[in-house]
């Protein structure tokens, strides 16, 4: 890259092309030339390398050149130049400075009357020799002074760039100090939060391990008793058959008999009576339905200890590709049959990819907050379920018109065993196998207020 | 950035004698002022002065001219080497066309030689020269003294810079017309290619080189 060359070099650097008016100011010309003027009978002027007029004395000589002058060659026009400045000029003296002619000393003897020596012609070499003198020194002056000047300044310029720095860093230790407080307290949260929080895992990793236990145990008696309750519902058709049979034996009517009937017909009015007073076509009756309830609830038992199960030790079954509307639809199938059509339910599910996940523990983390959002909305309530895929995250929304959530609950839905049903209506674990199960899978559950009032929970897993 | 003057037709070269302290920048300026052609030497001017900054500085000013009467003013500068005086040492050095690095043989001056180079790659770039393309010539002076780096380690040293590398004793003359003709030259190739001074101002190599050329006496004394 070039800079234009005429102008690279600053006028006023130490080490610049210093012109005859630097070097003879006029007053080093006034204090040299005037004198000569009034002590010797001669005309003086200095003029510059370019032909103009430094100086002229004496001062009523003419001293405008013609501006036509200016064109010419400087040796060319030395004499008219001479002659324009201070008539005809019999001595033409250089001035130098490096090498360099940087003007011309003219002189030219004015008319004496006694006597008619040349002053011009002696005087005029010891004004060249001051001249020169007077340039020598200026040269140092100005060499001198103006590079003081450059380092001075250099050295103005280094303090200003530390006294900005040291300001700058002043303010930023300053705005440090200012905010370290606020940053202690806010670090301080931090420390809290990650404090409460590990003991929220802490606690849940105990209830876990409880659960997994319980679990554990109450599924062996559970299991035989669900299959003694099948066999007994066995013998109870069998016992129904028998006594249906016994009914059709001949003289088993509820009714005296005569006394000289035989013995065997005597016991079998004995036993009729027995079944009478007994009140066996009641038992007969009853018995299925009883058994039918024991089953339904071994089944609630099961169900809670799947709930605590899945609670206890999420993500250990591999994971596959899972269609994630499709999931809700099979949940919202299995709801029906427990639930029937009492409930509306609105779908607004968008295309989503497959993501790769337990389905299982994905069912029954929906099933568990369908069946919240079912207990919400009541009988005849509506709930909405939409699905939608932004950016990285899968965002399932389940909301519900029931009564919302109070906020002094909110924090603690989560929690395992909370609940506020009444007792035998759920255990309190639905939320927190939810939340278990899609932070095992790198999502998160939330819950707010849903628009038209009532709860929605959302569900955002991130696309693998 | 050379100033050039087409009106005037002059180009106004600056070449900074650069170096530590003691080093003999000033003994190269004098045997110039010495042994060159008074015709195309001003006289060695030294700056002295004693403020709260002290500076100081020579200054050689000399001039060529082509056969075509364009003239080439080349000044030379010393800087002052004492570390203390590196304000002085930067504004010298500002705008300058070429350096010639004059460093000290004597082995006990390694570590100053190689601290002043530094001071000069340094500098350079704070007064905003391209040290990359800077002309540049490395002069080993006091070769007349005993205890000294042997030249051919110095050339081998040197070697991978690609610098031309001069021996001299500027006491006794010796090598101070060749660095000058050194530094000249690649002056002058340097700012040829920026402003073809061959056909924009008819100026060749030679006539600038013209400056280097002893007096038939200095010959004579050398």
């Amino acid at each position: 890259m070039m800079t234009h060359p005429q102008t690279y070099m600053g006028s006023d650097a130490f080490d610049c092309e210093y012109r005859l008016t630097d070097l003879l100011p006029q007053t080093i010309l006034e204090a040299i030339l005037s004198g000569a003027a009034d002590l010797w009978p001669v005309a003086v002027a200095v003029v510059d390398d370019g032909g103009r007029v430094a100086y002229v004395a004496p001062a009523h000589e003419p001293a405008r050149l013609p501006e036509s002058l200016s064109f010419d060659p400087l040796p060319d026009r030395m004499q008219a130049i001479v002659a324009a400045v201070i008539g005809e000029a019999t001595v033409v003296l250089p001035l130098t400075h490096e090498l360099e002619i940087i003007g011309y000393l003219l002189l030219k003897p004015l008319p004496v009357v006694a006597g008619k020596e040349n002053w011009a012609g002696t005087v005029g070499p010891y004004l060249q020799a001051l001249c020169q003198a007077a340039i020598s020194q200026e040269v140092q002056v100005l060499m001198t002074s103006r590079l003081h000047g450059e380092t001075v300044e250099a050295g103005f310029r280094e303090l200003q760039d530390k006294a900005h720095q040291l300001a700058r860093s002043e303010k930023r230790y300053r705005e440090l100090a200012e905010s370290l407080e606020a940053e202690v307290v806010r670090q301080t949260r931090e420390i809290q939060a990650a404090q409460a929080k590990l003991m929220q895992q802490e606690k849940l990793a105990a209830v876990g391990r409880l659960a997994a236990g319980m679990a554990h145990e109450i599924n062996n008696p559970l299991g035989f008793m669900a299959s003694n309750l099948n066999t007994l519902g066995e013998y109870c058709r069998d016992i129904k058959r028998l006594y249906e049979a016994v009914q059709t034996l001949d003289g088993c009517q509820a009714r005296p008999v005569d006394s000289n009937a035989g013995p065997e017909k005597s016991r079998l009015f004995a036993l009729t009576r027995l079944l009478g007073e007994i009140d066996f076509d009641f038992i007969v009756e009853d018995a299925p339905q009883l058994i039918e309830e024991s089953h339904s609830g071994a089944a609630r038992i099961q169900a809670i200890v799947a709930n605590l199960k899945a609670f206890a030790q999420p993500g250990v079954r591999d994971a596959e590709m899972v269609d994630i509307n499709h999931c809700l639809e099979i949940t919202l199938g299995l709801l029906a049959v427990q639930v029937g059509e009492g409930t509306q339910v609105e779908k607004n599910f968008a295309a989503l990819p497959r993501f790769e996940g337990r389905r299982s523990e994905l069912n029954q983390a929906f099933m568990n907050i369908l069946i919240n959002a079912r207990q919400a909305a009541g009988p005849n309530g509506h709930i909405a379920i939409r699905t939608v895929q932004a950016g990285k995250t899968l965002q399932i929304d389940i909301s519900d018109d029931g009564p919302g959530i109070p906020p002094a609950d909110r924090d603690r839905i989560f929690d395992p065993f909370f609940t506020t049903r009444e007792v035998g209506q759920g255990c309190g674990l639905g939320l927190s196998v939810a939340q278990q199960v899609v932070r095992a899978h790198g999502g998160e559950v939330a819950v707010s207020d849903a628009p038209g009032g009532g709860t929605t929970v959302t569900i955002r897993l991130p696309r693998s | 950035m050379a100033e050039l003057n087409a009106g005037a037709r002059k180009l106004v070269v600056k070449i900074v004698y650069y170096g530590p302290a003691l080093s003999g920048k000033t003994t190269n300026l004098m045997n110039l002022h010495e042994y060159l052609n008074p015709d195309r030497r001003g006289e060695l001017m030294s700056f002295e002065t004693k403020g709260d900054r002290t500076l100081f500085f020579d200054l050689l000013p000399l001039m060529a001219a082509s056969d075509a009467g364009f003239r080439v003013k080349v000044k030379l500068f010393t800087v002052p080497g004492q570390v203390a005086h590196d304000a002085t040492r930067k504004a010298v050095l500002s705008r300058a066309d070429g350096v010639v690095f004059v460093a000290d043989s004597q082995r006990h001056q390694a570590v100053s030689n190689a601290e002043s180079f530094s001071n000069l790659e340094a500098n350079a770039g704070r007064v905003g020269l391209d040290f990359e393309t800077l002309p540049l010539v490395i002069q080993f002076n006091k070769r007349d003294l005993t205890d000294i780096m042997p030249a051919d380690d110095i050339r081998s040293r040197w070697r991978a810079t690609g610098l031309p590398v001069q021996m001299a004793s500027a006491l006794q003359g010796k090598g101070v017309l060749e660095t000058f003709r050194l530094i000249l030259k690649a002056t002058y190739g340097h700012i040829d290619r920026q402003l073809d001074l061959r056909r924009t101002f008819d100026l060749r190599e030679e006539d600038v080189l013209r400056l280097a050329a002893p007096t038939s006496a200095a010959e004579e004394r050398r």
